[in-house]
């Protein structure tokens, strides 16, 4: 806007009523007051300002009343320490010091997410699962390493060593040791019992039947009836063996196909029947690795992963149950080592249950909503909170309106009343923020015109 | 008639800056408004302030 002297003229007089002359005259004497100036002068004019000659040029300061007036939207705000300094080094700040002690111990005090560290302190919960199986190994490992039908894989697995070992004793099996151990069916003692009873009776009636006569020839037909009997035995051995394999076979075919899952029965212990303390334990361990079965089920099929398959999970035969019997019965070990069931599942199966719960605890521990931020709603803040001011405004309800805009864009709004030279203001600020360095830093995300003409005031509380 | 003349001078000024435009006064000079930002002061003491942002009038005399 430029303003010639005629119109300025005209304006005045239009305001006054006076000669045009008369103010003209004003006006040239005023301006020759202004040129007039020397260096270090100063001309004051009420309500206007003061005009300064500074080494030959001449400056406005302009009156408090004017500057407060062209300074509406910012007016009232105060500098904010952000660093305190050595006594009597902040001498024009004034009221601003007080204040920012408290700022700094808020600024100190206010972790923008005060749970964070305990989202990621994870209860160790592998370890109590560790243990529970730690817990299962013992009680396999105090249990009788007898195997039984329906016996779990952990402590089949627990058992291997011992079971091996056992095996190994038992290598150099007779067939009246195998009886002891294999008496289990009635089928099997007949046959044995008809197979050991013309063996006995073939064998002592050649040495029964020889005459006394001749001590030499007695001895011969004695050591032929002998090898004999021994090559009838071995032979009705051989055969029995046969059957017996063959039995043994079934008898391991049945329990899968009923059951679903591979079972080991261990057709030389069929018999052994367990110490009730011993069925104690194996129920418990067999009821915790069901119940952490279970709780991993629960915790996959809640995270909607499916990561780890759920045939993992119930129990199956391990194949390290296998070796057991190869080493005692050579026969049965084609037949399972057909068997599908892989060998690393089991031992897979206690690191793989302690990931989901890991995994499930994380996201439950994540506050809803952070204490601070540009969007979202207001949040109750422990302390003092900054905003960033877009909007100055005398009218309340214009700055409701702006406001109300603000917020459907998901920005926090707040609205705050200011009283500056009796003169009231609304100011719309957008945000929370623990100090003044993060709402500035937020406010550069702002668009424009925002982003270039804002500024960070302490939100009421 | 002095005093007149100048409140009159400051409400033209003021009217103007208000509404963001510059006024230009023959014979005298010209008024602007000029904004300054946010922006962090550092004392010879050490202590750093937040200097909030302001408006200011500018003036420039007219060359004779």
């Amino acid at each position: 806007m430029k303003i010639s002297t005629e119109q300025f003229m005209k304006l005045i007089s239009e305001m006054t009523e006076a000669k045009p002359e008369m103010v003209l005259e004003q006006w040239e004497t005023l301006l020759q007051q202004v040129r007039d100036l020397k260096p270090g002068e100063t001309l004051e004019l009420e309500q206007l300002g003061t005009f300064i000659n500074e080494d030959g040029e001449i400056n406005f300061t302009p009156s408090d009343k004017l500057a407060d007036e062209i300074n509406y939207e910012y007016s009232g705000q105060q500098p904010i320490v952000l660093e305190e300094g050595e006594e009597g080094s902040s001498a024009p700040i004034g009221k601003a010091g007080a204040e920012d002690d408290e700022f700094k111990k808020d600024e100190d005090a206010q972790p923008l997410f005060p749970d964070v560290d305990k989202v990621s302190e994870k209860p160790d919960d592998a370890d109590d699962e560790d243990d529970i199986f730690g817990l299962n190994q013992e009680i396999a490992e105090e249990a009788d390493p007898t195997p039984e039908v329906g016996e779990t894989p952990s402590e089949r697995v627990n058992e291997d060593e011992d079971s091996i070992t056992d095996d190994k004793k038992r290598e150099p099996v007779t067939s009246d040791e195998d009886d002891k151990l294999e008496p289990d069916s009635s089928e099997e003692e007949e046959k044995l019992e008809t197979t050991e009873e013309p063996e006995s009776e073939e064998s002592i009636p050649p040495v029964e039947e020889t005459p006394l006569f001749d001590e030499q020839e007695l001895e011969q037909e004695a050591a032929l009836a002998a090898a004999a009997a021994e090559e009838e035995a071995r032979e009705k051995e051989a055969a029995r063996m046969a059957e017996e394999i063959e039995r043994e076979k079934e008898a391991k075919e049945a329990p899968r196909q009923v059951k679903g899952f591979n079972v080991w029965v261990a057709p030389h212990k069929r018999k052994s029947k367990p110490h009730p303390a011993q069925l104690v334990k194996l129920a418990v361990a067999l009821i915790a690795i069901i119940f952490i079965t279970v709780i991993a089920y629960v915790v996959i099929s809640n995270m909607d992963t499916t990561n780890e398959p759920l045939t993992q999970a119930p129990v199956e035969t391990p194949a390290e149950q296998e070796p057991p019997v190869v080493e005692e019965a050579e026969p049965i070990m084609p037949e399972e080592a057909l068997d599908p069931a892989p060998p690393d599942q089991l031992d897979e199966e206690p690191e793989v249950e302690p990931e989901p719960e890991e995994v499930a605890e994380t996201p439950a521990a994540e506050p809803a909503e952070p204490v601070y931020g540009l969007t979202g709603d207001l949040q109750p803040v422990p302390g003092r909170a900054f905003g960033i001011v877009v909007h100055s405004l005398s009218d309340r309800a214009v700055a409701e309106n702006e406001a109300e805009s603000l917020r459907e864009q998901g920005y926090r709004v707040t609205v705050q009343r200011s009283q500056q030279a009796g003169q009231e203001r609304w100011r719309v600020a957008i945000g929370q923020f623990p100090n003044i360095n993060a709402a500035t830093e937020a406010a550069q995300e702002l668009p424009e015109p925002y982003r270039s003409s804002f500024f960070v005031t302490q939100l009421a509380q | 008639m002095r005093e007149l003349l100048i409140l009159k001078l400051t409400d033209i000024i003021r009217e103007g800056l208000t509404n963001d435009e510059q006024v230009t006064i023959e014979g005298l000079g010209t008024f602007s408004k000029t904004h300054i930002a946010a922006a962090e002061k550092a004392y010879p003491g050490g202590k750093v302030v937040m200097m909030p942002p302001r408006d200011v009038i500018e003036f420039k005399q007219n060359e004779a």
